[in-house]
């Protein structure tokens, strides 16, 4: 069976270099374009629960930090790893990234194979 | 004598079958021959249609390349028109910020640097709405760029999945070559089977030149026989000539001789029918002998033809298996360094993406400043601006440089 990811930036271009690294990968993308957007898809994966999610972090309508603190709250989403994938690099940021339950935090730009490395570590 | 003239030629008979029996078991060769001759062609098409579907991958690979190379040519000329843009903001944010300068100053000339800032400010916002068009325009354009790649990416993708069938599929191979070995070691066991049987053709044949060769000495043992028996024919008669001489005493004895006589009759009949079979077997062997030398010529010759033809087969087979294993090994090489690129390509994309979201880092601070020139000019304050970024957003960015190596992850314990 395979697993799932979810998504979560506001540009286009983005969602679709993270899907398409990860597709290659063997996953199954869902994508939102904002966190709003991210938490109303969470219903297409089976039970509501992925695998990994990796979001942005200045979305418009709810933004990354809000989203993993509203998608904590979710029980299938307690354990799931979340990694912020960002522009941002501010400790503060971080700090605050990490007290909403991120699991890591990776500053654009990323490279495939190492996202993929990251994603192999924290996905069981 | 007569006995052993007839083991040779019952000798002769079985070994004239079994000479003729060698030559249907020349058939064989000829049939793996053709079994042989029938895979190669049909490896070849195999072959070649992998050879056409790689072929196929590539061009769409090709293709889908040149839409990625348009699409990014375009995103280039979106690029520059944002950079034109944004330079133009700069020069009139300066001025704005000369003439602020001047305002704090010269408070007397106050309301009408102010107007004249608003004026800039109207110019900020329609530079601002420009760079976000073009953003915009960009952002589809690259995205465009992007879907073209993944095609690209999938087909590089399917490109090497491709190759590494054909190497995985050296197995494959090897399995073929296994069955040519299978068919090669066969078929030269049964060569050498062959070449064995026409060797052995020839030393039967050589014995039965020798068979010949004694039985050539028989005319001469049945000359002596003939003569044994002239001579007890002629005892016989000297001893009718004595036996009548005796007279009535030797009337028994004329008897005896005359049975001894008809015994020396008898001796040379058998004698001569000997020497006839034995002339019989004689010109028999001989053209046995002569067919028998025919055969393991023919064998041998028809054998070293065969495994000749064979050994080039086989030639032609691993030649055509070389080539089409480097082919591989050049098709692996390039899809693994499309894939590498194309890596590359990610990474480069996302510049845009950091650029759009400082530049809507930059809008927050633009858009206050435009407020505050609204409300210092006594006009109105219209809060149209659309602001795409979030509200925390700071203009305090990191700006990272493009480099090979990022080292930009940290997980928290």
């Amino acid at each position: 069976m395979s697993k799932f990811a979810l998504v979560v930036d506001d540009s286009a271009s983005m969602r679709q270099m993270v899907s398409f690294t990860l597709k290659g990968a063997g996953f199954q993308v869902i994508e939102g374009g904002n966190g709003q957007e991210a938490l109303d898809k969470l219903a297409q994966a089976p039970g509501g629960k992925v695998d990994l999610i990796i979001t942005d972090l200045n979305m418009p309508v709810m933004d990354g930090i809000t989203f993993i603190r509203n998608a904590r709250t979710r029980p299938a989403l307690k354990f799931t790893p979340i990694l912020m994938l960002t522009t941002e690099s501010g400790e503060n940021r971080k700090a605050e990234g990490k007290a909403a339950g991120a699991t890591g935090w990776i500053v654009k730009p990323f490279q495939p194979e190492q996202l993929l490395k990251v994603v192999q570590k924290v996905v069981a | 004598m007569v006995a052993r003239a007839s083991a040779a030629f019952c000798f002769g008979i079985g070994f004239v079958l079994f000479a003729f029996g060698g030559n249907w078991l020349l058939a064989l060769p000829c049939g793996a021959i053709s079994a042989l001759a029938a895979f190669l062609p049909t490896g070849e098409r195999a072959l070649r249609e992998e050879r056409d579907r790689a072929r196929f991958e590539c061009e769409n690979l090709h293709h889908d390349l040149e839409a990625m190379r348009t699409n990014l040519t375009l995103a280039e000329k979106e690029h520059d028109q944002t950079r034109n843009h944004l330079r133009v903001a700069e020069e009139r944010i300066g001025d704005l910020e000369v003439q602020l300068n001047l305002a704090t100053s010269e408070p007397s000339a106050n309301s009408e640097v102010v107007a004249f800032a608003s004026t800039q400010s109207e110019q900020i916002k329609s530079y601002y709405e420009h760079i976000m068009i073009a953003l915009d325009e960009a952002e589809k354009a690259i995205s465009a760029a992007i879907g073209a790649f993944m095609e690209a990416s999938t087909d590089a993708q399917a490109l090497a999945d491709l190759a590494f069938s054909r190497i995985g599929g050296s197995q494959g191979e090897e399995g073929r070559s296994e069955t040519t070995s299978v068919a090669t070691s066969t078929m030269n066991d049964f060569v050498s089977y062959m070449l064995g049987m026409a060797q052995e053709v020839g030393e039967s044949a050589t014995d039965m030149q020798s068979l010949a060769a004694t039985a050539g000495r028989l005319p001469s043992l049945l000359a002596q026989i003939e003569d044994v028996a002239e001579q007890t024919n002629l005892l016989a008669l000297n001893a009718s000539i004595e036996a009548a001489r005796a007279g009535a005493a030797g009337r028994s004895f004329s008897v005896v001789a005359e049975e001894v006589r008809k015994l020396s009759e008898r001796s040379r009949q058998a004698a001569e029918e000997t020497r006839e079979v034995t002339g019989e077997i004689m010109k028999g062997s001989k053209t046995i002998f002569a067919r028998l030398g025919d055969a393991a010529s023919r064998s041998r010759n028809e054998a070293t033809g065969a495994q000749s033809e064979f050994n080039e087969l086989l030639v032609t087979l691993r030649a055509e298996k070389d080539r089409n294993q480097q082919t591989i090994s050049d098709i692996s090489e390039r899809s693994l360094a499309i894939s590498q690129s194309l890596n590359r390509v990610v990474t480069a994309f996302q510049f845009q993406d950091m650029l759009r979201q400082r530049l809507e880092h930059i809008a927050v601070p633009l858009a206050q400043l435009r407020r505050d020139l609204l409300t210092l000019a006594d006009l109105p304050v219209e809060d149209d601006l659309d602001l795409p970024c979030a509200p925390g957003a700071t203009p305090d960015l990191q700006v990272v440089s493009y480099a090979d190596d990022f080292d930009n992850v940290e997980l928290f314990g």
